[in-house]
């Protein structure tokens, strides 16, 4: 046997090493893939909290405080608009009952379509503008806005006027990037739920302090309606369209997913029809139903979206299939020490006096 | 004699064949762009949308053909989008269902812009259908009932400043930011000539359609199923 031929033990050896190399860098690149849905999975059934923390627990107003604030105006008034509303939530500390000194606070407007402001398919720039500085001038620390829109980001951000707003009040706007989602679940309490798994932008909620929704109240072709629940859609990552085909179980999900500071609902320009898309300013009408432009806050998103769904878009609450399922969601996290409040029937807190409306 | 983690082989470098060699490379090579193909899939991460854009060549021409035009004071799209059903959604996500059950085959999409405001835009969604009725319609189902007709393709209508209207297989929209009376010309001006080109439909069109028709297809391909 010459000195270049391998003996049959060697050739063992080599094919052993081989196939443990082999092996070694396979289970070495399943365990890296694998490696950030292994927590997921290992908490499945429990409240990841990093990701589900709830924004509305450190500020939860009195048992009598106002739980919507609606202000209505005959122009557009927008700061009018919003103190009004925000104050209507706690005449006495205002925005300072929600934000604090030191907080960063999350505002999630709908910047979900390439669309100027006019067409009402994007939360209002000047909106957007003054719950920043309203936050600010409550010692806020940072303000951070933050979407995931499926068009281009830049050009949603751009075309929607609220990255030249975020400039001007030095505001930061956070683009997603995939590196920035986490695999998150919304089951709390009992029941089924469709995003028991799903990517979330988490990036800018890992960072915030307090969470604000600020969203445009618009007709909706699959949903019926999009308006502060459905908002939060807007940071969720991975092929969303998908979800459309249980878009009601899937928006009240959301209601637990997000446990927000405050939502504020945008009237100034209701898209009555063609949502969520719009593009025709036939469609837009200033407050909707009401004729003129609204501004709401809330501390319960549920009777919020019950709320602008029959007074601003004319329609009957009951026919609104998330409202109901997103009670009951509610109602099972409340259960487990989650959430603040979810009533689908916004006339119970009309009943108890807790609907308070402003003409500014 | 070369070593690897200490091991002596039996041949010197000169006494490997030139086969040998070039396998050896070729392996190499291979290896490198498996490791480049993962680090970049890592970098771009699977929850990252794709720009939702044609990148076959022909589809990409003729709608640049089709929003060439610009009228005065205006400036043509600087680029001209093409989303075949799969990606519709991600220019209308929340209404792509609806045109996707009216038989959408593709969208071309650009936006023209004043050229003394760039905040002024109007935009041009052409809605390619997979036939004339089903234009119709899609035309049908957004058309408010107090819509003023205009004479424009094979039936328009006017709302606001924004213009609608199918012509063959195609339902467009055009729609101005604003509600002015400038702009309104403008879209007019625009729809007109969208109306005329989609009227004389040029072999580029056509191809441009056949390969958007192809992708039709595939509609289940995400989210429809």
């Amino acid at each position: 046997m010459g000195s270049d031929r391998l003996t049959r033990r060697e050739c063992l050896a080599r094919g052993a090493g081989a196939v443990l190399a082999a092996g070694l860098a396979g289970a070495g690149g399943y365990w890296l893939r694998e490696r950030s849905t292994d927590a997921h999975d290992a908490a499945r059934g429990q409240p990841p909290s990093l990701v589900l923390r709830d924004y509305f627990a450190p500020v939860t107003p009195p048992p009598d405080a106002p739980r919507i604030s609606v202000a209505i105006a005959d122009g557009g008034q927008f700061e009018a608009l919003v103190r009004a509303a925000v104050g209507g939530l706690d005449r006495e500390l205002g925005m300072r009952r929600f934000v604090g000194a030191g907080d960063v606070v999350l505002i999630k407007p709908n910047v979900g379509f390439d669309r100027p402001p006019a067409m009402g398919a994007t939360t209002h720039p000047e909106l957007v503008r003054w719950v920043v500085r309203l936050c600010r001038a409550a010692g806020a620390r940072e303000v951070l806005i933050a979407d995931h829109p499926i068009e281009s980001p830049e050009a949603c951000f751009a075309r929607s006027g609220i990255a030249r707003v975020a400039g001007e009040e030095g505001a930061r706007i956070v683009l997603a990037a995939s590196r920035h989602f986490t695999r998150v679940s919304a089951r709390w309490g009992s029941g089924q739920r469709v995003l028991e798994d799903w990517p979330v932008f988490v990036e800018p909620l890992r960072r915030a302090t307090k969470l604000i929704g600020i969203a445009p109240v618009k007709d909706h072709n699959l949903s019926r309606a999009s308006i502060t629940l459905k908002n939060w859609y807007g940071l969720l990552g991975g092929r969303r369209n998908q979800l459309h085909q249980a878009i009601h179980e899937v928006i009240s999900d959301l209601a637990v997913l997000f446990s927000p500071t405050l939502v504020i609902a945008d009237g100034t320009r209701v898209m009555l029809a063609n949502g969520p898309t719009g593009g025709r300013s036939t469609d837009v009408r200033p407050g909707g139903m009401l004729g003129r432009p609204v501004v709401v806050a809330a501390t319960d998103p549920v009777a919020c979206d019950a709320w602008c769904y029959e007074n601003l878009l004319g329609r009957d609450p009951a026919e609104l299939t998330y409202l109901g399922l997103a009670r009951r969601k509610v109602a099972a996290a409340a259960a487990t020490g989650r959430c603040g409040f979810g009533e689908s029937d916004w006339r119970v807190y009309d009943r108890r006096r807790l609907i308070v409306t402003t003409n500014v | 004699m070369p070593t690897f983690f200490g091991r002596r082989y039996a041949r010197s470098l000169g006494q490997v064949g030139r086969g040998e060699q070039v396998a050896g490379a070729v392996i190499l090579l291979l290896t490198a762009g498996i490791v480049a193909t993962f680090v970049a899939q890592l970098r771009t991460g699977p929850e990252t949308v794709s720009e939702g854009v044609a990148t076959d060549p022909r589809a990409r021409s003729s709608p640049s053909r089709l929003l060439s035009f610009a009228p005065d004071g205006w400036r043509a799209p600087d680029k001209v989008d093409t989303y075949g059903p799969e990606e519709l959604y991600q220019k209308i996500d929340g209404r792509a269902d609806a045109f996707l059950d009216h038989g959408c085959v593709g969208l071309t999409f650009g936006t023209y812009t004043a050229k003394d405001n760039p905040e002024r835009t109007v935009d041009v969604y052409v809605f390619e259908m997979r036939t004339p009725d089903d234009a119709e319609a899609v035309y049908r189902l957004e058309q408010p009932p107090e819509a003023d007709a205009i004479s424009l393709g094979t039936a328009g209508y006017g709302a606001g400043s924004a213009v609608f209207f199918y012509e063959q297989a195609y339902y467009v929209q055009v729609l101005p930011a604003g509600s002015d009376a400038a702009d309104a010309v403008a879209a007019r001006e625009i729809a007109a000539r969208v109306a005329d080109e989609l009227r004389r439909g040029s072999a580029r069109w056509e191809a441009a359609s056949e390969v958007r028709g192809r992708g039709a297809g595939r509609r289940s391909g995400r989210g429809q199923e």
